[in-house]
């Protein structure tokens, strides 16, 4: 499970559903989630918050061009790869944060990813979880 | 309205802990002591049976007084109105099921009464033999009937399921709850299985070390992260498998058993036989007509 | 030959009341000892198993003492029962009593300790007081024990020989027990009704042994 620590900057809501944005080491980040201001109290501008994703939920881009719905993407050096036979695990260094993806060892093959290598991470905003507190 | 307050000193291996617990419990609740093993749960339970005499501290239950040292009143094991179900069942090897179910009743027959509570666990056919020839299951059925017969205001479960397998654990939740409202009692259960404390009680008191560290409805007591993701389960690891740079975990979550694939790091901590919350966002599923 | 069957005869009613008289004194004993943790305990204890240790010698010399009419028990069961101690057979059944003790107590107490405390809990929270629940959970789910107890007991006092010699001695038809006839017997010559009595207390103590030993292997299996 990754985690990254921020800030919620801002939350706009229809019905139940809010996206928050949260800005943490210096990026933006936006979370889709089934809760508003109302049914759960710590979404509020200025509160600290844990965003929650998990490894197998992010992807890598590498020399990306044209377009992209994906909100959340920050870039990243390739610190360690560890290919299996169908996934391969990839760690990143995000300003100095570690975090993890899970993608098809195909896919580190196709983009040729290398240790050192500059790449974006990417995350869709429905699969970020807000965790108020810790374990 | 049920209320303790009692201390002992509590002689462990590890040395002497002070058992020192103070709760009430409302009529007709299902509250469950949730703690470690050693931590006191079973003396709490042994207490309130007047098994076990604590050094001071007094219980009331309904009004009735059971226990004050102040006052110098300790009403015996048999004066209070309390169903007790051990962990090793406690069967009477030496009495039919039908007997060791008469035996509560004190020398009175009540046919109808013991018919109905035989009929209620499935034990007619059984009513004859002997416990030890009985499957663990239905040992569990006969001592939990047992300990009704005297129509307790409290009754007393000392990790019953602990002994049976799955499926028996889960069949025998539900019955456990339907006799506990039928009844109308006051159950206390002794459990560490967080899947069966969610199922099953209304009111949880955790213990440690003798003191009550935290006491409130399941969500209360463990639901104290504060989550978005709006899928969270309870359930317990049942395997553990490495598959390549990922492990898949089987996860018994009610009646299912769901898998999901964890990272090295997430299983660091974890074993089979674990109580895990599972949590996935509500974007993920897809939900289709049966 | 003309045999006297009377130390016979004497012999198995002597082993049959104290025995019983036993069994009286011996279950509350043993229900005591299992449940008990004073720090009396292990003192009632070693008085109880004593006889198993000592020359029978020498429980018999200081019962002979105590028995004797200037001995504090020995006084009182004359004074007030009109019942002499020593070389009579009252004396016997009391000394046999002391002497076979701990074969009936101790197989009680391992049984009652080998059940579970729990039995005597759940008898007690389904209202039951101790003594029901006594006779009629703890001592049913004892049987093989009572039973080890009662034929130990039976057996020993059988074959009990020094302690009758010092506080019986050798009273036909009241103190005369078949060991001590035996002994007897062989020192007069008489080999051949040595022979009788020995083979017939072989043959008894061999068929008790083997009934107890089938009756048991039932028990165990019932439950």
């Amino acid at each position: 499970m990754n985690r990254l620590a921020g800030v919620i900057k801002s939350i706009t809501t229809e019905k139940d559903i809010s996206l928050v944005t949260v800005s943490a080491t210096g990026e933006t980040f936006s979370a889709l989630i089934i809760d508003t201001p109302q049914t759960a109290a710590y979404l509020k501008p200025n509160q600290e918050i844990n965003m929650v994703f998990k490894e197998t939920e992010m992807a890598i881009g590498k020399n990306l061009t044209g377009g992209l719905s994906l909100r959340n993407r920050f870039a990243a050096t390739v610190q360690e790869i560890t290919a299996g036979t169908v996934l391969s695990r990839i760690i990143l260094d995000f300003k100095g944060h570690l975090l993890c993806a899970i993608i098809t060892t195909q896919s580190v093959t196709d983009l040729q990813l290398a240790v050192g290598d500059s790449v974006v991470g990417l995350v869709k905003t429905n699969e970020i979880s807000l965790m108020e507190g810790s374990f | 309205m049920i209320q303790i307050k009692v201390r002992k000193t509590l002689q462990m291996a590890a040395g002497a802990t002070d058992l020192a617990v103070n709760f009430k419990l409302a009529p007709g609740s299902f509250c469950t002591l949730y703690g470690k093993s050693g931590v006191g749960k079973t003396t709490i339970l042994k207490i309130l049976a007047g098994l076990i005499q604590p050094d001071e501290g007094y219980i009331t239950v309904n009004g009735e007084v059971w226990l004050d040292t102040n006052k110098n009143i300790n009403l015996p094991p048999q004066q209070r109105k309390i169903g007790f179900v051990f962990q090793d069942y406690a069967l009477f090897p030496n009495m039919t099921v039908r007997e060791n179910l008469q035996y509560a009743l004190n020398g009175k027959t009540n046919k109808p009464l013991i018919d109905d509570l035989l009929e209620r666990a499935s034990l007619q056919q059984l009513a004859n033999r002997k416990p030890l020839t009985l499957s663990g299951g239905q040992q569990q059925r006969v001592a939990l009937m047992r300990a009704l017969v005297r129509q307790p205001q409290i009754l007393l479960l000392d990790e019953p399921l602990s002994a049976l397998d799955l499926e028996m654990r889960q069949a025998l939740q539900t019955e456990i709850y339907h006799l506990h409202k039928s009844f109308n009692t006051t159950t206390l259960l002794v459990s560490h299985q967080l899947s069966e404390i969610y199922r099953l009680s209304d009111y949880i008191i955790s213990l440690e070390n003798g003191k009550i560290m935290a006491q409130g409805t399941p969500n209360d007591v463990f639901g104290q992260t504060r989550l978005s993701s709006k899928i969270q389960l309870v359930g317990e690891i049942l395997s553990i498998r490495e598959n390549g740079v990922v492990f898949i975990l089987d996860i018994l979550v009610g009646n299912n058993i769901i898998k999901t694939v964890a990272t090295a790091e997430e299983i660091q901590n974890l074993q089979p036989g674990d109580q895990v919350k599972v949590f996935a966002k509500a974007f993920n599923p897809i939900v289709q007509k049966l | 030959m003309q045999l006297d069957w009377q130390p016979l005869w004497l012999t198995f009613k002597l082993a049959a009341i104290t025995t019983f008289l036993l069994l009286l004194l011996g279950i509350p004993l043993a229900w005591w000892l299992a449940n008990s943790r004073s720090r009396l305990k292990p003192v009632a204890e070693a008085i109880i198993s004593l006889p198993i240790v000592l020359p029978p010698s020498v429980l018999g010399f200081y019962l002979l003492l105590a028995f004797s009419p200037t001995g504090f028990p020995g006084r009182i069961f004359n004074e007030y029962f009109n019942l002499p101690l020593v070389f009579s057979f009252t004396g016997l059944v009391v000394g046999s009593i002391i002497y076979s003790l701990p074969f009936m107590v101790q197989p009680l107490q391992a049984g009652l300790e080998s059940l579970p405390s729990s039995l005597t809990e759940a008898s007690y929270t389904l209202g039951r007081t101790k003594i029901e629940t006594l006779f009629r959970v703890l001592l049913p789910n004892i049987r093989p024990a009572l039973l080890t107890g009662i034929v130990l007991a039976f057996a020993h006092t059988i074959g009990e020989f020094g302690l009758v010699l010092m506080i019986g001695g050798n009273i036909p038809g009241e103190t005369q027990v078949v060991s001590i006839a035996i002994y007897h017997e062989v020192e007069s010559l008489n080999y051949q009704s040595a022979h009788v009595y020995s083979l017939v207390l072989l043959l008894l103590s061999f068929l008790i042994l083997l009934s107890v030993y089938l009756i048991n292997k039932r028990l165990v299996k019932t439950f």
